[in-house]
């Protein structure tokens, strides 16, 4: 009986680490307001889905590039919008150059979540990858490497 | 009664009445010795002298008159200015002008670029509103007020800053085209309204008001169409061509056709929304189709993502 | 479909006249709030008037210490219901595991004091959605409070539990289908 207990306390814990991933959208997803349009040449806009614990969700990124055959890394800003849990990602590198994936990573609570989001000459692209965790150096590459088939 | 909705259960849950035991315990925690003492009386001979600073200082910090700066750019020639409150501003075919936006308590908030052959006029700069009337001509703006500050009238709507940058267009028949650009504009007149987001398009007429926004990447037959069906006779065969030409994206244009048509057509639109986008969690068909305000700003906001 | 300001928001004189301590101020804002809040923390509470009579005092006293750090960027509901949610859910942690074991007798109490229930199929109704809604886990059960007794739009609901719009979409759905699966048991 004390074990059957104890396993269905960890069942709700175990759901909301399934649950927790990233949306990605394009800047007005974000919704309106100030914050969003001080985040000028905003690429896209990421919201953290089924997170219980906005509070202390961390969000990051990072830009990883191919640019003359030669892997670069650029940063990205990433503003809070006054959403919970929705923020915009602008980034300072030049797309014009090479082929760029924005890496973003997410925690909450235990739950990770991740996103290479490509990036095109209009923007973000749609067909972006998304995982239960950090992407991977491998997954990024991969990523790199189907942009620069496509162009 | 069995068959009632759980929603309409739910809204007939009794309110409970507070006890009056609680306020009488929250007054005894704020009756708890409290901190810093009550400032000592005035001394009766500095009362004249308080009073005589007290208009003095209330002179010098009077409202000043509400402007704008104003530069104009005409051929090489620079040169700098104010727009009041009730004044025109007009350009000619070679010259430009640039404003600063700004007004006691708000600061400045931003700029609008003035092309040539346009007539602007300042209506109102006061701390909740910022308006300027746009005749003819064009105008660049770019705004970083709090929502709902900045408003542009033109003959056939009024554009309502919701944060963003955008360009507005009238013509000499009042004829006008809203891009945007960056955020979101609302555009209002009688009981219709836009909301407009980067990368969209909507035009204006006179008695008419906002059509229909479109995304600018949208197909010409969809924005052919949607003229059609917005300010002519295109009717029925309009709607056909906009329901089959739209991609996900142009549920943007099909959100807002939702309440713009009725009856079986309403439901067509409805059908192709949910055929290019799944209904997200939490809008309810039913709802959505009696054009529940609540259940279409989520789906809005829902949809944005996919735009 | 115009989006404006919302007319529940208290106005900025009443929450100035706060920041001064002026007492009079602060029992109209207490006498605006107190039953829905109250309520709240009732149904929350499973009926427990003791427990909701604490919560309800809580809020409004860390209302009045934090009112000089309120800077109006989100509505005062919003912030006030944040104070809510945060409330009942540390209530809902330090309380002793009996979430499925609602107490009948003081849900049943929750009937409208003196109201007068000509129809008893009603009345009967009204009863069945209370003990049900008490029965739910305390995640889906105060969106639901939140929703239908402060009609807070998901945006407001969202700012307040801290948490997506989409979260509040989800659990407002799965708790209307939990309770109706619930009220289909209690037929």
């Amino acid at each position: 009986m004390v074990r059957l207990v104890l396993a269905c306390a960890l069942l709700p814990a175990a759901a909301s680490a399934a649950g927790f991933t990233l949306s990605i959208g394009p800047p007005v997803a974000a919704g309106t307001g100030i914050k969003v349009l001080k985040s000028k040449g905003a690429s896209f806009a990421v919201r953290l889905e089924e997170c219980d614990a906005l509070d202390t969700a961390k969000i990051s990124g990072i830009a990883e590039g191919i640019v003359d055959g030669a892997r670069k890394s650029g940063s990205v800003t990433i503003t809070a919008t006054g959403s919970p849990g929705v923020y915009v990602v602008s980034q300072a590198f030049d797309e014009s150059q090479g082929v760029w994936v924005v890496n973003v990573n997410a925690t909450c609570g235990r739950a990770k979540a991740g996103a290479i989001v490509a990036m095109g000459p209009q923007g973000f692209l749609r067909d972006g990858t998304k995982v239960p965790r950090a992407a991977t150096k491998t997954e990024i590459d991969s990523a790199l490497k189907a942009l620069e088939q496509t162009k | 009664m069995k068959d009632e909705p759980i929603e309409d259960r739910l809204r007939h849950l009794p309110l409970a009445k507070a006890p009056d035991s609680i306020w009488t315990s929250i007054e005894a925690s704020l009756d708890a010795p409290m901190a810093g003492r009550r400032p000592a009386p005035l001394r009766a001979w500095g009362i004249a002298a308080g009073v005589v600073l007290a208009i003095g200082v209330w002179w010098a910090l009077r409202p000043p008159k509400a402007a704008w700066e104003v530069v104009r750019v005409d051929g090489k020639l620079t040169e700098h200015g104010k727009i009041e409150v009730g004044e025109w501003l007009q350009t000619d075919a070679s010259s430009r002008a640039r404003i600063t936006l700004s007004g006691v308590g708000v600061g400045d908030i931003g700029t609008i670029e003035v092309a040539p052959n346009t007539r602007v006029r300042m209506v109102a700069s006061r701390p909740g509103e910022q308006r300027l009337r746009l005749a003819r001509g064009e105008i660049s703006a770019s705004v970083s007020a709090p929502p709902r500050l900045f408003f542009v009238d033109t003959p056939a709507s009024t554009a309502v800053d919701l944060g963003c940058a955008y360009t507005m267009k009238a013509d000499e028949d009042g004829n006008g085209l809203l891009k945007v650009t960056l955020g979101w504009v609302s555009l209002e007149w009688a009981k219709r309204e836009a909301l407009v987001p980067a990368g969209a398009s909507c035009r204006t007429r006179p008695k008419v008001g906002p059509g229909t926004p479109y995304f600018d990447d949208a197909s010409q037959a969809l924005q052919d169409a949607l003229a059609g069906f917005d300010f002519g006779s295109g009717g029925e065969h309009a709607l056909d061509t906009v329901l089959a030409e739209a991609r996900v994206r142009d549920t943007l244009t099909l959100w807002h056709l939702l309440s713009r048509v009725a009856g079986a057509e309403r439901r067509r639109v409805y059908i192709r929304m949910v055929e290019l986008v799944p209904l997200p969690k939490g809008v309810s068909p039913d709802r959505a189709l009696q054009l529940d305000p609540e259940t279409l700003k989520l789906w809005r906001e829902e949809l944005a993502w996919k735009w | 479909m115009v989006t404006g300001l919302s007319d529940r928001e208290i106005s900025a004189d009443i929450i100035e006249s706060c920041r001064r301590g002026d007492r009079d101020a602060f029992r109209a804002l207490y006498e605006a709030y107190k039953d829905k809040v109250y309520s709240i923390a009732l149904y929350f509470f499973h009926g427990d008037e003791a427990a909701a009579g604490d919560m309800t005092q809580q809020v409004f006293l860390k209302l009045i210490h934090g009112i000089a750090q309120f800077r109006g960027e989100a509505g005062f509901s919003t912030w006030l219901y944040r104070l809510v949610v945060n409330a009942c859910m540390d209530g809902a942690r330090r309380a002793k595991p009996r979430e499925a074991a609602a107490n009948a007798a003081a849900v049943d109490a929750l009937a409208e004091p003196g109201s007068q229930e000509n129809d008893f199929a009603r009345e009967q109704a009204a009863r069945s959605v209370r003990t049900a809604l008490s029965a739910l886990p305390a995640k889906f059960r105060l969106p639901i409070l939140l929703r239908y007794f402060e009609e807070l739009s998901y945006g407001e609901m969202a700012a307040a539990m801290n948490c997506s719009m989409g979260t509040v979409a989800s659990r407002l759905n799965r708790g209307h289908k939990m309770l109706a699966r619930k009220l289909e048991s209690l037929r």
